[in-house]
């Protein structure tokens, strides 16, 4: 996705001269992926997909997508001709796109800075159409070197007949030659046409042979063949996998090389995604490596294999027992550290901070992570930018000034638990507890409460953040309603003061040890002033 | 990560960008995360829903474009077609097979050549022409079947209310 605007689409043509292009463009891509075909393949109802999208499409439906007639991928026949089609259009499209947008920039008269005059290509195209270009350069080299008295070899490509007819119109040069009449294109003294009539046939299938060797339809190794020859390409049979049981299927995965864990399911569903990368690698004359191909195998794993992230926002990957921990916390230790750092900032300077929490975004935190669906690497939450202070009308400012160690706590949690690390409950209680225990405090020190009698509205933020950490200390991720009726209860039980903080009683020996609190942020004041009022919600 | 579904989405998202078809405007919600898409489809002119903004949401399964995506109106939308949680019943959104109570043919369902522009503007010409052969929002068919005026009259305060006017 880092080359965001730089994919070629059709549409680019659409803003130049040559509008007709678009859809030129489009009708070379395939209809299934709507990229330009890659290996094309016909099926046997004569449509042409990419092979891997056509063999991906025919394991899941059998049927060709286009006019749902039933097909099978080993009846796919491979199209050379629009292969090459497309290979030399790709390979012309920067320069012409090029000239398309100058010719529109000039007859527009303004200029737009900042406009690329050359399409830029992903590095993928790029090195393709330099590969193609040169391929195309070569040939055009040949023809113009062969044009004078033969016709091109690799029209030798074409059936026989198609070729003869080709011959026809091609002006005879008046040299006193004739042309050899199998039409191999030479030309020769008329009597000695009768001996090359007996090696004519051999030569045409010596010269196809050698040309088979160095690849005519522009595809000359870019790649490093490693050890590609030696390795004969043959293609996977899909198996029958309703009458394999696990153990087999296992072995059979392990035999081929690629991971043989998870259930039977997903090892079917693996094994033809193997398969279907595998028989489309067959079909590319430039086939790649099982390393490349194993490791897009991985990208389909990680998206929609048995690592792919889970509705609920928590990967499996994290959750399953070969997690690389160790690999994740060195990638995620600056988050950790920053996070620390944000809280001990907070907690040094408590007057800046937020006084009124930041409901809304409280109570979506545990939910974010669901949306974004991602491995975690990048749906962190936004920590550097900590919650504005937003006072408002109905909250004064001063007296939540412990509050945003709370929030801070919080996600330092929701970090945690994403990175799979066992969260403590004893730690939230004794969190909870050393909140609780600064409520009566805050309910003192809030004028504007005092005067209206009303501290349970006050009281809301705090059971809100408490109510969290219990959620998450029981493993709830990613639960919007259950959340909801939770922080309900929680709203009932409020005004009862003692019962705040965990679903379940705090045990009371729990008030008595808050300095085991080994949060980040251990503040000292709260811990100092639950000793000197006693403690518990009882004072108010 | 760059799987098959991302790649294609984003195909589709910048055709649909320089490209769109009149009366639809589509993009993913965020672009983090391609599999989640917001459209906006104007009601056809001619139809009680002229002049109607129709927000829909598009959810994307992580094998797109093998399965269809499901599409949900954000705003609730009066049609026979549209459940009254606001999820679209058409048949292009409907896996690729045979429809089990042979409504509607195969050829009809979601297929991986189609894409969300075709979805955008098969949803737009079924809220022109509501099929009420197999209705999801069984009042509206019934109201759009014999009570057409006052179906009409329902759309389009509906319409209005949804502008604020």
């Amino acid at each position: 996705m880092d080359s965001a605007q730089d994919i070629p689409d059709s549409t680019d043509w659409l803003q130049t001269p040559l509008k007709e292009f678009a859809q030129l463009e489009s009708a070379l891509h395939c209809q299934i992926c709507k990229e330009f075909y890659d290996t094309p393949m016909i099926t046997s109802c004569s449509h042409t997909f990419c092979s891997r999208c056509i063999r991906t499409s025919l394991s899941a439906d059998g049927r060709c997508p286009t006019c749902r007639s039933a097909d099978q991928a080993s009846k796919l026949r491979k199209n050379w001709a629009l292969q090459e089609v497309v290979a030399t259009f790709i390979a012309a499209r920067p320069a012409a796109i090029g000239v398309a947008r100058r010719e529109q920039e000039q007859v527009t008269q303004t200029k737009r800075p900042g406009k690329r005059k050359r399409a830029v290509l992903d590095s993928d195209d790029i090195e393709q159409a330099r590969s193609e270009g040169r391929n195309t350069r070569s040939k055009s080299r040949r023809t113009a070197a062969s044009q004078t008295s033969t016709v091109d070899a690799i029209e030798i490509e074409d059936s026989d007949e198609d070729a003869d007819g080709a011959y026809e119109p091609e002006p005879v040069p008046d040299d006193g030659l004739v042309q050899c009449p199998l039409g191999c294109g030479k030309r020769m003294k008329i009597e000695q046409v009768e001996p090359h009539l007996d090696r004519c046939e051999d030569e045409k299938k010596l010269e196809k042979r050698a040309k088979l060797r160095t690849p005519a339809n522009g595809y000359i190794g870019s790649r490093p063949a490693s050890g590609q020859s030696a390795r004969p390409l043959e293609r996977l049979a899909e198996l029958n996998y309703s009458l394999l049981k696990e153990q087999p299927m296992r072995k059979k995965l392990e035999e081929l090389g690629i991971p043989g864990w998870g259930s039977r399911q997903l090892m079917t569903k693996r094994h033809t995604e193997w398969v279907n990368l595998w028989n489309a690698n067959c079909d590319n004359n430039l086939p790649r490596s099982k390393r490349e191909l194993l490791h897009d195998l991985d990208t389909w794993e990680r998206t929609q294999g048995g690592r792919a992230p889970n509705s609920h926002g928590l990967s499996n990957g994290v959750m399953r027992k070969d997690f690389d921990g160790v690999g994740w916390a060195s990638k995620h230790g600056d988050e950790f550290s920053r996070l620390i750092a944000d809280a001990r900032r907070k907690k040094s300077n408590p007057a800046t901070a937020s006084s009124s929490p930041n409901n809304e975004q409280m109570t979506e935190d545990p939910a974010k992570p669901a949306l974004n669906g991602d491995e975690g690497s990048s749906s962190h939450f936004d920590l550097t930018s900590p919650p504005q202070p937003q006072p408002t009308t109905e909250t004064p400012v001063a007296p939540y000034a412990e509050h945003p160690e709370a929030l801070a706590s919080i996600r330092d949690k929701v970090e945690a638990a994403k990175a799979g690390e066992p969260i403590e409950p004893a730690m939230n209680q004794g969190f909870v507890s050393q909140q609780q225990q600064e409520q009566p405090d805050i309910t003192i020190t809030t004028p504007a409460a005092a005067a209206n009698g009303k501290p349970n509205e006050q009281d809301i933020p705090i059971p809100q953040g408490s109510e969290n950490l219990a959620l998450l200390s029981q493993g709830h991720f990613g639960h919007p309603e259950e959340h909801d009726e939770a922080g309900k209860n929680w709203d009932e039980h409020s005004p009862g003061g003692g019962r705040r903080g965990t679903p379940c009683e705090l045990p009371a020996h729990l008030h008595g040890s808050p300095r085991k609190v080994p949060m980040f942020a251990v503040p000292s004041r709260p811990v100092s002033d639950s000793e000197t009022s006693g403690g518990g919600g009882a004072v108010q | 990560m760059n799987s098959v579904a991302s790649k294609r989405l984003f195909q589709e998202y910048k055709h649909l960008t320089t490209d769109p078809p009149d009366g639809i405007t589509a993009g993913p919600v965020n672009e983090d995360d391609l599999f989640v898409w917001e459209a906006m489809i104007l009601g056809p002119e001619g139809t009680p829903y002229e002049g109607g903004v129709f927000p829909a949401e598009l959810k994307f399964p992580k094998d797109y474009p093998l399965m269809p995506p499901t599409m949900r109106f954000l705003g609730g939308v009066w049609h026979p077609n549209v459940y009254p949680n606001g999820v679209v019943c058409i048949s292009i959104l409907h896996p690729p097979g045979d429809d089990p109570n042979h409504y509607e043919q195969a050829s009809e369902r979601w297929s991986p050549i189609q894409s969300v522009e075709k979805i955008l503007i098969s949803v737009m010409s079924m809220i022109a022409e509501p099929n009420d052969e197999s209705p999801a929002n069984v009042d509206a068919a019934r109201m759009w079947r014999e009570r057409r005026p006052e179906f009409e009259k329902r759309v389009r305060a509906d319409v209005r209310r949804s502008l604020g006017l």
